[in-house]
């Protein structure tokens, strides 16, 4: 299965949510590849702790550089030998393969051609031949990685392929507003894409949302707030709920919520069993959270056509 | 003109450099022979070639690519290579797809003339490449070997790169629906036969092997030997390779069921489809020449791969049985 992660805007917690599920699934057992199409910032490898890649790596075999065609065969990186944090060297025991396809550092966003969907489509029938799990992180908004990869995944060698769309938004109103923009609205997702061949209801329902760094009122976080406070939280939580309902994004293509966490803020990074429980340092609701979308990403049930 | 002697001569100091890249065919079903034909008729008028016996087994015609760029070397020294080299895919028991690209290279002699040949000569010697320039043959070796850490491509003879397309060529086609019973990893097999000095008989012989996994799914093996057909040597390697990748992908599925198992006794969900499609597919030396057979049992021996089977096919077959019983056990309760 091919996962898309897309947001409308940067900073959304596209990257660190996306990195946590595939190592989430990968230590579940699954054959899991993280490959970083966010041309202009190509973060994943900071977030796998591999100081080599923080930034894509240098060298000219980033996926970038493989795109374009200056590579005849991109960069991989297994995971598993190369973060650099306890407790992930070398591959647990019943962990599957983890595997990141890091960008390149200084790359940019580029106009798509031919020869380059030719190149994609080759790539990602192939890790979906090998991984249970290919999640492709794109730049944000209507970029050209989002054209790249609508027009790839309609092309004969993919569309057998099982694809699913995860657009990752924040708990505010603009982020709403911009999310369900980019999925439902002009140039968005399903407009393209029906205008590249998709079939547009079924690409419709194959978009799951994803709420990140969403304060939870009923958390310590929240304690200390006077009574105005809190009642002036929960009517505009109240709001937000509305208005996504609104625009098409609520309940129903809801596929997780992760709480804002105190690690997340401060540092893009992994959250391990470890920072939970002994070091106590990122809350037991965000490793739950993040459990529980793993799951999703890849049960079937979440993504029944509605 | 070369006579007789030189070709004899140039023979005798040929490398053969390979690599085999082996995967599951992108299919929800294995494939019948015919279907197998159709997929690899890789050039029009060119049939393939098909075995039933032991196991099914169709292999494409051999494709020529030729090649003009720096050979590998440990040292760094950067020779010029010339030539062709050859790649063909094959896929066996309807299931296991392999590239397979080799060639022969032959390295310049000291003192001989250093001459540019007309494509014409390299042409009319399909899967050779010849090298200007002074390289010795462990350098050469040695530097193949080692290439490709993490998939990172070397300027230099790049085989894998080529074999990896092979792949992805025969994975892709229309034939294919794409519906895999389940995900397994491709492994990269890389060998180099180099040339010994003993055993100038005639009778084909393979003298030091050594047999390396180097990452997850890189395997490296190095023989001496004098082989006059190198092409029984590339049968050997597809065969080792095709092995190894069994025992890896059964293994890894194993070891995944052992630390989440199903409980109740239930069979543990992953095994079946690797009962189903891969358990009856180990035939080890099947389609190897009787004179290389002792490389098969010199790898063996080293890394005992038959012996580790057997015991994951009895692991796999115990917990079918205690499945069997647990499931008459329900049933009677
Ligand atoms: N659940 C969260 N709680 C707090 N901060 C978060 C959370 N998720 C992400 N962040 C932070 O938000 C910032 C942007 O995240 P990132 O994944 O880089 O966004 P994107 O990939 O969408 O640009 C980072 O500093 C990250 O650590
Ligand atoms: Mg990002």
């Amino acid at each position: 299965m091919i996962l898309i992660a897309t947001s409308d805007k940067g900073g959304t917690g596209r990257s660190v949510t996306g990195c946590n599920i595939a190592l989430r699934c990968a230590l579940q057992g699954s054959n899991v590849c993280y490959v970083d199409f966010d041309f202009g910032s190509p973060t994943a490898g900071a977030i796998f702790h591999v100081e080599s890649a923080a930034r894509g790596i240098l060298g000219g075999q980033g996926m970038h550089s493989f795109l374009a065609g200056e590579a005849a065969a991109p960069v991989e990186l297994d995971l598993w030998r190369h973060m650099d944090r306890a407790g992930l060297r070398p591959r647990p025991p019943g962990a599957g393969r983890l595997v990141l396809f890091p960008g390149d550092e200084g790359g940019g966003e580029f106009p798509v051609d031919e020869d380059m969907t030719d190149r994609c489509v080759r790539l990602l029938r192939r890790l979906a031949e090998e991984f249970d799990l290919v999640i492709v992180d794109l730049s944000a908004g209507r970029s050209y990685a989002l054209q790249l990869v609508l027009e790839a995944t309609v092309r004969p060698a993919l569309r057998p392929v099982l694809a699913r769309w995860l657009v990752f938004h924040r708990w505010t109103r603009q982020h709403i507003i911009a999310a369900a923009g980019l999925a439902y609205g002009d140039h968005g997702i399903v407009d393209t894409g029906a205008a590249k061949g998709h079939d547009r209801d079924h690409l419709r329902d194959s978009i799951r949302f994803v709420r990140t760094a969403v304060p939870d009122l009923d958390s310590e976080q929240f304690a200390g707030l006077v009574p105005t406070q809190a009642a002036w939280l929960q009517e505009t939580d109240a709001d937000l709920q509305r208005l996504a309902a609104r625009r098409r994004i609520g309940r129903s293509v809801l596929l997780g919520s992760i709480p804002l966490d105190p690690v997340l803020q401060w540092r893009e990074q992994l959250i391990l069993e470890s920072d939970v429980w002994t070091l106590r340092i990122a809350n037991p609701q965000t490793g739950a959270a993040l459990d529980e979308l793993a799951k999703d990403v890849m049960d079937d049930d979440p993504w029944e056509g509605l | 003109m070369a006579g007789l002697a030189d070709l004899a001569d140039d023979e005798r100091c040929r490398i053969l450099l390979g690599e085999v890249r082996t995967g599951l065919s992108a299919h929800s079903r294995a494939l019948a022979d015919t279907e197998a034909a159709a997929l690899l008729s890789l050039r029009p008028g060119v049939g393939v070639r098909v075995a039933t016996r032991p196991a099914a087994w169709v292999v494409s015609p051999d494709l020529t690519l030729g090649v003009h760029c720096p050979m590998p070397s440990r040292s760094g020294a950067r020779r010029d290579g010339i030539g062709t080299i050859l790649s063909r895919a094959s896929l066996t028991g309807g299931r296991m797809v392999q590239a397979t690209v080799h060639t022969g290279v032959v390295l310049g002699r000291s003192g001989a003339v250093d001459r540019r040949q007309p494509w014409a000569h390299h042409l009319a010697r399909p899967g050779r490449v010849e090298v200007a320039g002074r390289l010795r043959a462990d350098d050469l070796a040695d530097g193949f070997l080692a290439a490709v850490p993490d998939g990172v491509p070397g300027p230099d003879l790049d085989l894998g790169a080529v074999c990896g397309r092979l792949l992805d060529q025969v994975q892709e086609s229309p034939l294919l629906d794409q519906r895999l019973p389940f995900r397994a990893p491709r492994t990269r097999f890389r060998f180099a036969l180099l040339p010994c000095d003993h055993g100038a008989s005639g009778a084909a012989h393979v003298c030091r092997v050594s047999f390396v996994v180097e990452e997850e799914m890189v395997r490296v093996l190095r023989m001496s030997g004098s082989v006059a057909d190198l092409v029984s040597v590339v049968g050997l390697c597809e065969d080792l390779a095709l092995h190894d990748w069994l025992l890896t992908t059964v293994q890894r599925v194993v070891e995944g069921s052992r630390v989440r198992p199903s409980g109740g006794g239930r069979l543990p969900h992953q095994l079946r489809p690797v009962i189903d499609h891969l358990l009856h597919l180990w035939m080890p030396g099947a389609r190897v020449a009787d004179a290389l057979l002792p490389v098969w049992a010199g790898v063996e021996q080293r890394s005992g791969i038959s012996r580790q089977w057997e015991n994951l096919v009895g692991w796999i077959r115990d917990q079918l049985a205690l499945s069997l019983l647990a499931d008459l056990g329900r049933g009677a309760g």
